[in-house]
């Protein structure tokens, strides 16, 4: 598969203070993203998300290394015109209605009028958009703000969206609604890049990911390699054992009761689960449920960022 | 590899695009209103001293009304033109425009193509209203409303639109109080640069006159739109003044949009 982005070595420095000394942000972060695929910027908040995405998106030249989107140069116009972006908070004019920013929007992509009309309905439809469509943007909430940011990302019909913080500040059912329409959006066949500091939401949608800590890229590749690096446990419940009896099993480990009856215990690698299961079964216990632990997003982000 | 790009917005679309939400965001601005009223008031002032002239009553109303229109119109060019540009970087609505397949020059004449449609319809607005004041106030009517008046009005637009120019050139690289102090001299010393000619003439330090020289013939000279006693006393406009005036202002405005087109290529977003 053929990568819409990538970023070889990039450095990106700053100049601050009295006597604008340079302060480096980013280190030589590489990373490629792969055609159709979600792909997940995981960080914490002063991590580089944002700076790394303002030089995919263009804002900025990097200090040194390259950033192509598509093979062109991210500040060219080229590489701009095959990406959607959506900042981190959407500043827009409050002054214009939702239907207003698309228009104008639309013709800095390089639409007709015709074309914008459109495709206006179209895409204000897909974000849920169409009843504030003659709001203006003053009148709308912090979601709405998000949705209207995500329309116009998507008028041009871009095949690379650049979604930075996109569930920021949204509720748990906006949350939702964003990953959804994150999925069915992907679904169409776009590539899409998107930064968060909150873990369960890129866990749950993509299927690559790359974490960035104090300017460093300390992990790149896809979701599951992830997952599968860290040590899987698996909890195991059984009945017809007393709980003094379970907590002989020197491999079971975090033994507690079960509220109806029964006993609950974490058994740390996969050798130990068959010996653990030998023993209940030769003692006769009644077994409930043997269920594989997958190692979160979160656990490994802990662990990468102490190391 | 390089994969086949979408087509690329065209500038005049882009321009009239930004020029379009700048003026409709300009015009909700309590600044422009404040001038206005500040203008009317000048127009009753107008008014008020015609009638206590006691020679040439239209000739002070025509004076104070060319006045009232260009103070107006060339404090919106300076004032809204000092923060039109950077009060999208402020607020960082810039970084979806400039996310878009558009260049920072192209995203400066949008703003300024705005900038001037305000000061375009401030200066209309006010025109108008002063030549309906002075048809329905003047003792000689037929007798006020010369060619030179017209001009007049005409070079008022013309230098308000530099003024504006100067301003937002200024402003991508300073800050909006330093923008709008430094051309409100600009636009004093730019409407006195033969004041300052002839100051240099009569001093006798060597320094002070190679300094005042260098004024005079580095700062925008405003005078090219100032047909002073021409337009109050309606007298003939030649060609070559209105051609040189005219010329001197286009290019006095594409210089500096130039420079803010440079100058804004290094502003952080």
């Amino acid at each position: 598969m053929s990568a819409i982005l990538q970023v070889e070595s990039v450095k990106q420095s700053f100049r601050t203070g009295f006597w604008m000394t340079h302060v480096e942000v980013l280190h030589g972060v590489s990373l490629e993203v792969p055609k159709g695929c979600i792909f997940g910027f995981l960080g914490a908040n002063g991590a580089g998300k944002t700076t790394l995405i303002q030089l995919i998106v263009g804002l900025r030249q990097p200090t040194s290394g390259t950033v192509r989107i598509g093979g062109y140069d991210a500040v060219s116009p080229m590489a701009k015109a095959k990406i959607g972006y959506l900042p981190e908070r959407p500043y827009f004019h409050d002054h214009l209605t939702g239907e207003g920013l698309l228009k104008y929007f639309g013709t800095l992509s390089g639409m007709t009028s015709s074309q914008i009309q459109a495709r206006t309905p179209k895409v204000l439809n897909e974000v849920g958009m169409s009843h504030a469509r003659k709001l203006e943007l003053r009148k709308y909430s912090k979601g709405m703000l998000q949705r209207i940011g995500i329309a116009q990302a998507l008028l041009h019909d871009p095949e690379f969206l650049v979604l930075d913080e996109p569930m920021s500040g949204l509720d748990p059912m906006g949350r939702k609604e964003m990953r959804e329409l994150i999925l069915r959006l992907a679904s169409e066949g776009r590539t899409i890049f998107f930064s968060s500091h909150v873990i369960p939401d890129v866990e749950a949608i993509c299927e690559q990911v790359a974490v960035i800590q104090k300017g460093r890229l300390i992990g790149c590749g896809p979701i599951g390699k992830f997952l599968s690096d860290g040590p899987i446990q698996t909890e195991i419940a059984f009945t017809g054992l007393e709980l003094s009896a379970a907590k002989k099993i020197s491999e079971l480990e975090n033994i507690r009761a079960i509220p109806e009856g029964g006993v609950r215990g974490i058994v740390s690698s996969q050798k130990e689960t068959t010996a653990v299961l030998k023993k209940l079964l030769a003692e006769e216990a009644k077994v409930l449920w043997v269920t594989p632990i997958r190692p979160s997003l979160e656990d490994l982000f802990h662990k990468e960022s102490k190391t | 590899m390089k994969q086949p790009s979408p087509p690329q917005p065209k500038t005049i679309p882009v321009v009239i695009a930004i020029g379009k939400v700048t003026f409709s965001e300009v015009i909700r601005d309590k600044i422009l209103y404040n001038t206005l009223v500040f203008a009317f008031l000048l127009f009753g002032i107008a008014i008020l001293a015609s009638r206590l002239a006691f020679i040439q009553p239209d000739r002070v109303m025509i004076d104070f009304g060319i006045s009232a229109v260009n103070l107006s119109c060339s404090f919106i060019g300076i004032f809204v033109g000092s923060t039109i540009l950077i009060r999208e970087f402020e607020r960082r609505t810039v970084q979806v425009a400039l996310s878009h397949p558009i260049n920072r020059m192209q995203f400066v004449l949008g703003k300024f193509a705005g900038l001037a449609a305000v000061i375009a319809a401030n200066w209309l607005l006010l025109s108008l209203a002063f030549l309906a004041i002075l048809s329905m106030m003047a003792y000689d009517v037929a007798g006020s409303f010369s060619a030179a008046l017209f001009v007049a009005l005409l070079f008022n637009l013309i230098q308000s639109i530099l003024l504006g120019a100067i301003a937002l050139f200024l402003s991508t690289f300073t800050t909006t109080s330093i923008s709008v102090m430094v051309c409100v001299g600009l636009y004093l010393i730019g409407n006195n640069i033969s004041q300052i000619r002839a100051l240099a003439e009569k001093t006798e330090f060597s320094l002070f006159k190679i300094l005042l020289k260098g004024f005079a013939l580095t700062l925008p000279n405003l005078e090219y739109f100032n047909l002073g006693t021409r337009a109050t006393y309606g007298l003939a406009v030649e060609l070559p003044f209105g051609i040189a005036g005219l010329s001197y202002g286009i290019v006095m405005i594409g210089f500096f949009l130039l420079l803010a087109g440079l100058t804004i290529q290094s502003r952080e977003t």
